[in-house]
C-alpha cells in the first residue's frame, strides 16, 4: 500500500514538472520561433547577472519566462466593478485544473519493476509508468477536456463586459462544434487497436508494417485520422487560425479582456498546457507513444528503459508542440462564420466519412484472415 | 475507500442542497455541474467506470454546457436576483433539518458499517468491453432507434431555422 503510493506520488510530480516546465518551455519556443520566421533575434533582453564578476548571463532568453512571472506576480489584480466577483476567480482555475486533470492518463513509460533497482521495499511489484491505468483512457480524457468550456465560458460572463461576453460566446460555439469532430477523429484509431486503453494502444503500434519498411504507427496506419485530430484539437484549443474567441484587433482579448497578473497567465498558461496535453494524445494515438522505431531498447537494455521511455515520450511531445507552434505563426485567422461552416460542413462530414472507410477497411481485413 | 465514498457522497449532497438555495440561474447552473461531477467520483469509486464517463461526457459535457450558454446568452440582470439566497431561506433549513433527522433516526438502527461496506464494490467491476458487448446485445435496437430520433430532431431544428429565415426576408 505505501509502496503504490510512492510510485503514484512519483509519478504525479513527475508528471507536473514535466508538464509546466514544457508549458514555460513552449512560451520560450513561441517566441524565438516567431522570430525565426519573421527573420528578427526574438527574446534576448533578460538575463541574470553572476555577482562579483561581471558575467550576464543571457542563454538565448531562457529567462525571459522567469522575467513573465516575476511580472505577472507584480501586476495590479483587477476586478470590474460590476463582475460577480466569486465566478471571476473561480473561472480561470475551472479553465486550469482539467488540463492538469488530463495528464493522469497518458502513458510515459511502460511496466517497470522497482524491486530490480531500489531492493525489497518494491518487493513483487509492476507498475505502468501512467498515474492513472483507466481502460477507457481515451474517453475520459475527451470528457475531462469538455469541463473547460465551463471556466470560459464563466470567465466572459463574470467579467460584465461586452467584448468579454462577445469572446465566451465564440469560445462556447467554437469549441462545442470541435468537440464531435474531436471526438469522432480519434474514433477510427479506437476501432483499428481495439481499445481505449491507452497503454494497449501504444504496445499495438510496436513493430513495422510493408515488410519492415515503415513502423506500425498510426500516423501511418491513418494519416487522414492524424490530420483531422491535429486540426480539431488546434481548433479546441482556440490557437491561431482558430483564435476567434480572443482576436485581439475585434474584440481585445476576448473571455479574459478584464483579467490581470496571475489571474491572465492562468489563461495563457492553460493553452501552452494544452499544447503539451494535445502533443501527449497526439504521440500515443499516432506515434507509438515511448517506443522507437525498428529498435526494441527496452528488450536490450532493461534497465535503462526507466530512463529512456520518459525521454523517448517527452522529446516526441516537444517536437509535435513545436509544429503547433509553427502551425500558429503560419496561418492567417478564420472569420468567425468561416471557423463554423468548416468546422461543421467539411471537419465533421470528413471525420465521419473518415470512420466509415476505416471500419470497411478493417472488415476486409478481418474477413480476409 | 468507505471514507472518500461517503465524502463526495455527501458533497452531492451538499451541492443539491446548494442548487436548490441559491437564486441565480448561472450559479444553480453551476452547483448543478457540482453535484454531476461528485456523483460521478462516486461512481467511479464504485467501480462503475462506465457511468461515471457517461455522467462527465454526456450531463457536464454537454447537457449543463447548453444550459449555461443558454444562461449567458439570456444574461439576466433582474433586481429580484440581487438577493443571493431564497427568501424562504429559514423554512427551508428548517424542513431540511426535520428530514435528515427522520432520516437519521430511521437509518441509525438498521445502516451499520457493515452494511455500508456491502454496497460498496470496489474495483474494476465492469469494463469498457463487457459493459459495451452486453449493451449491443441487449439495447441494440434502442440505440439505432434513439439516434434516428436524434437525426429526426436535427432535421426539425434545421427546418425551423430556415423558416424563420424565410419569414424574415418577407
Amino acid at each position: 500500500m505505501i509502496a503504490d503510493l510512492v510510485v503514484t506520488f512519483v509519478f504525479i510530480l513527475f508528471a507536473m514538472v514535466m508538464l509546466l516546465g514544457l508549458a514555460t518551455l513552449l512560451t520560450w519556443v513561441e517566441r524565438k520561433l516567431s522570430a525565426m520566421m519573421a527573420d528578427r533575434i526574438g527574446a534576448n533582453r533578460c538575463y541574470v547577472k553572476i555577482p562579483l564578476i561581471n558575467v550576464k548571463l543571457i542563454a538565448l532568453g531562457l529567462f525571459h519566462a522567469m522575467a513573465d512571472g516575476l511580472k505577472m506576480m507584480s501586476k495590479e489584480r483587477f476586478i470590474p466593478k460590476d463582475a460577480d466577483k466569486f465566478l471571476f476567480l473561480l473561472a480561470p482555475w475551472i479553465v486550469f485544473a482539467p488540463v492538469l486533470l488530463m495528464f493522469a492518463l497518458i502513458p510515459f513509460g511502460g511496466i517497470i519493476y522497482p524491486e530490480k533497482i531500489f531492493g525489497s521495499f518494491f518487493a513483487g511489484k509492476a507498475y505502468l509508468m501512467q498515474i492513472a491505468p483507466l481502460d477507457g483512457g481515451a474517453l475520459i480524457i475527451l470528457a475531462i477536456s469538455g469541463i473547460c468550456i465551463i471556466g470560459v465560458v464563466l470567465a466572459g460572463w463574470a467579467s460584465n463586459n461586452k467584448y468579454s461576453l462577445l469572446g465566451s460566446i465564440r469560445a462556447a460555439s467554437q469549441m462545442i462544434s470541435y468537440e464531435v469532430a474531436l471526438g469522432l477523429s480519434l474514433l477510427p484509431m479506437v476501432l483499428t487497436y481495439g481499445s481505449l486503453d491507452l497503454h494497449t494502444m501504444i504496445v499495438a503500434q510496436q513493430g513495422s508494417m510493408l515488410g519492415g519498411v515503415l513502423p506500425a504507427w498510426g500516423i501511418f496506419l491513418s494519416p487522414l485520422t492524424a490530420i483531422i485530430y491535429l486540426t480539431a484539437a488546434t481548433a479546441e484549443n482556440k490557437r491561431i487560425p482558430f483564435d476567434i474567441p480572443e482576436a485581439e484587433s475585434e474584440i481585445i482579448a476576448g473571455f479574459f479582456t478584464e483579467y490581470s497578473g496571475m489571474r491572465m497567465a492562468l489563461f495563457m498558461f492553460a493553452e501552452f498546457a494544452e499544447i503539451v496535453i494535445i502533443s501527449c494524445v497526439f504521440v500515443v494515438f499516432f506515434l507509438g507513444g515511448y517506443n522507437l522505431p525498428y529498435w526494441d531498447f527496452a528488450g536490450s537494455f532493461p534497465r535503462l528503459a526507466i530512463v529512456l521511455w520518459p525521454t523517448i515520450f517527452f522529446i516526441k511531445v516537444f517536437i509535435v508542440s513545436c509544429f503547433q507552434i509553427l502551425v500558429r505563426w503560419s496561418l492567417p485567422r478564420f472569420r468567425y462564420d468561416q471557423l463554423l461552416t468548416f468546422g461543421w460542413k467539411f471537419l465533421l462530414p470528413l471525420a465521419m466519412v473518415n470512420i466509415t472507410v476505416v471500419t470497411l477497411f478493417l472488415w476486409l481485413v478481418q474477413k480476409h484472415q | 475507500m468507505l471514507k472518500l465514498h461517503l465524502l463526495f457522497c455527501c458533497l452531492a449532497v451538499a451541492s443539491a442542497v446548494v442548487m436548490l438555495l441559491v437564486r441565480h440561474p448561472m450559479k444553480m447552473a453551476l452547483a448543478l455541474v457540482a453535484t454531476m461531477l461528485n456523483l460521478a467520483i462516486v461512481y467511479g469509486l464504485s467501480g462503475a467506470h462506465v457511468l461515471a464517463i457517461g455522467q462527465v461526457l454526456i450531463y457536464v459535457g454537454a447537457v449543463m454546457i447548453f444550459m449555461i450558454y443558454v444562461v449567458m446568452l439570456l444574461d439576466i440582470k433582474d433586481s429580484s436576483l440581487v438577493r443571493p439566497l431564497s427568501r424562504y431561506l429559514f423554512a427551508a433549513v428548517v424542513v431540511l433539518l426535520l428530514i435528515a433527522g427522520i432520516s437519521y433516526h430511521q437509518l441509525a438502527n438498521t445502516v451499520t458499517t457493515q452494511t455500508l461496506q456491502a454496497i460498496t464494490p470496489v474495483g474494476d467491476m465492469l469494463s469498457f468491453r463487457q459493459f459495451s458487448e452486453h449493451f449491443l446485445e441487449e439495447y441494440w435496437l434502442h440505440f439505432e432507434l434513439s439516434s434516428v430520433l436524434l437525426l429526426v430532431t436535427t432535421v426539425a431544428a434545421i427546418t425551423v431555422l430556415n423558416f424563420k429565415k424565410g419569414t424574415e426576408s418577407l
